[in-house]
């Protein structure tokens, strides 16, 4: 069972843990009735996003354990410290029930941490893709404050903002900024 | 004195009123005072917080009282040892139940006794009539919710484990829970109980300070390595959320506190409620009795070390005697010794 926000990296997780062989019971949100879904589906491992609110839930359920099996924390049940915190720097937790094979639970971890770091590559391409786009927008707008107020040509008042930069150490969409804020407090 | 080995600290807390000596610390200087640049980072559950704890991701954290010491005895599912030098709060929970709950409960107004047999009463009537059983909620396995909820169940002759269920859900969660008929009540930190009875799906019933006077809340939680690795650093972000504690304990603070957290967005709930979970104005039973500070307050005390023990003994697995545990987790001398650097400091 999947227990995640994002539909591109729930399809990416699906469609992994799918050619690797397991089945998926339920995928679903972090807003969802949770017990309701493990009562009904009772999977082997649910894989949830670590900073999903209703992981508390499932901390309770294991806790009491006198209607079925229920998952727990994947740690209580598998020690290989390094995964855990690879998994948890990845942005993923686990809960498996008792008596899953380690073999099984390294299985889905794997694709489960191959697959969050693939979607956190793609998230980080799409930020870097934005903010080049931003910084673009910002340095032509300081070069344009620059050309008008210094009455300096294209060139020189490029000159200028990456000096700028450079002696105050900032990336160039950075002294863009700072010079469009100041030039709005004058 | 030494610098500290790190300045650049990364801690989480989990939105509640009583993340204010956090909030404060940063906002007013405090950390800063003591060379530390604090992020704090707002975390959707407490199993997050343990695991980002546990595996590094952040450097302290706001915790619940008993999570330290689940963590000494491997209870928590993680293990990994943690240690805490400071309360950071007590008091400050709260029992709210669903008007049809309160209304069939009657009696008089906050009044732990007259409610609990009230429930016991009503939990019979409705198990002999064959009904689904009442859900209550606490927010955590280890946390003083839970004990709190417990305790009272259990002096009013509530058997938590077969007249009822009990679940955990995250506190920012629980109004909508109530209103979705999903629970019947729950025990949880200030502002929610207010908060629910503000968006008009749920009474208070009282402040578990009637349950338990001055219980040990929140907790500064750190890896037991980090502090090893870090002493120095440790040192003053223990001194600097005392410094904070006693500041919210000063004349007309809460207010000011209230409005530092409303202005940093750190709570999902308006400032009028925020104002009235801290400053302590509203009336005896149902007042949260939030302590940040004030003589053995801030120190881990040896009652409140008792008390975890007991809970935890009575209702979980415990895998050996926590006694040795708790004096491995529970550092009273290291509080000492951040006491002794604020008044060279000073």
């Amino acid at each position: 069972m999947l227990v995640d926000d994002h539909p591109e990296r729930l399809a990416l997780l699906d469609a992994a843990l799918t050619a690797a062989g397991h089945r998926i019971a339920a995928s679903l949100g972090t807003h969802e009735p949770l017990l309701a879904a493990v009562q009904r589906h009772r999977p082997d491992i649910v894989l949830i996003d670590v900073d999903a609110p209703n992981r508390d839930t499932l901390e309770s359920l294991g806790q009491v354990k006198r209607d079925q099996p229920c998952p727990v924390v994947m740690f209580a049940a598998y020690s290989d410290a390094d995964t855990i915190r690879q998994a948890i720097h990845a942005g993923v937790s686990a809960y498996v029930v008792d008596g899953l094979s380690a073999n099984r639970i390294q299985s889905v971890i794997d694709v489960a941490i191959a697959r969050f770091g693939e979607f956190r590559a793609l998230q980080q391409e799409l930020d870097d893709t934005r903010l080049k786009l931003a910084d673009r927008r910002d340095v032509d707008k300081a070069k344009g404050l620059l050309m008008q107020r210094r009455g300096l040509d294209e060139a020189a008042a490029y000159a200028m903002l990456r000096r700028m930069a450079m002696s105050r150490n900032l990336r160039l969409g950075d002294a863009a900024r700072a010079l469009i804020s100041a030039a709005e407090l004058l | 004195m030494h610098e500290p080995e790190l300045s650049r600290l990364r801690m989480g807390l989990v939105p509640l009123a009583d993340c204010a000596p956090l909030v404060v610390a940063r906002e007013r200087g405090f950390f800063a005072r003591h060379g530390l640049d604090v992020s704090l980072s707002v975390e959707g559950s407490w199993a997050g917080v343990r695991d980002k704890l546990a595996a590094g991701l952040l450097d302290a954290a706001q915790m619940l009282a008993p999570m330290p010491l689940a963590a000494q005895l491997g209870m928590d599912g993680f293990g990994v040892p943690l240690i805490s030098a400071l309360t950071l709060s007590r008091n400050g929970n709260m029992i709210t139940v669903s008007n049809s709950l309160r209304d069939a409960l009657a009696g008089p107004e906050a009044d732990p006794t007259a409610h609990g047999l009230a429930l016991n009463a009503l939990l019979t009537r409705e198990r002999a009539a064959g009904k689904r059983p009442r859900v209550l909620a606490h927010v955590y396995p280890h946390s003083s919710h839970h004990f709190l909820l417990r305790e009272w169940l259990g002096r009013s002759g509530i058997d938590a484990d077969r007249d009822l269920h009990l679940l955990s859900i995250p506190p920012p969660l629980l109004v909508h829970c109530l209103r979705a008929g999903q629970i019947d009540g729950f025990c949880a930190g200030a502002p929610w109980g207010l908060a629910a009875e503000a968006a008009g799906v749920g009474r208070n019933l009282f402040a578990t300070q009637k349950v338990r006077p001055d219980c040990v809340e929140k907790v500064l939680g750190v890896r037991a390595e980090w502090a090893e690795r870090y002493p120095q650093t440790h040192l003053r972000l223990v001194a600097a959320l005392i410094e904070a504690g006693q500041w919210l304990e000063g004349e007309g603070r809460r207010e000011e506190a209230a409005q530092i957290l409303a202005r940093g967005a750190y709570l999902d709930v308006s400032p009028q409620i925020l104002l009235a979970a801290l400053s302590d104005r509203s009336e005896g039973n149902l007042n949260p009795g939030f302590c940040f500070s004030g003589d053995d307050l801030g120190a881990p005390r040896s009652a409140d070390m008792a008390w975890l023990e007991h809970q935890l003994q009575d209702w979980g697995e415990v895998p050996v005697s926590p006694s040795a545990a708790l004096n491995r987790c529970y550092r009273a001398d290291l509080h000492q010794q951040a006491l002794a650097y604020c008044t060279l400091e000073r």
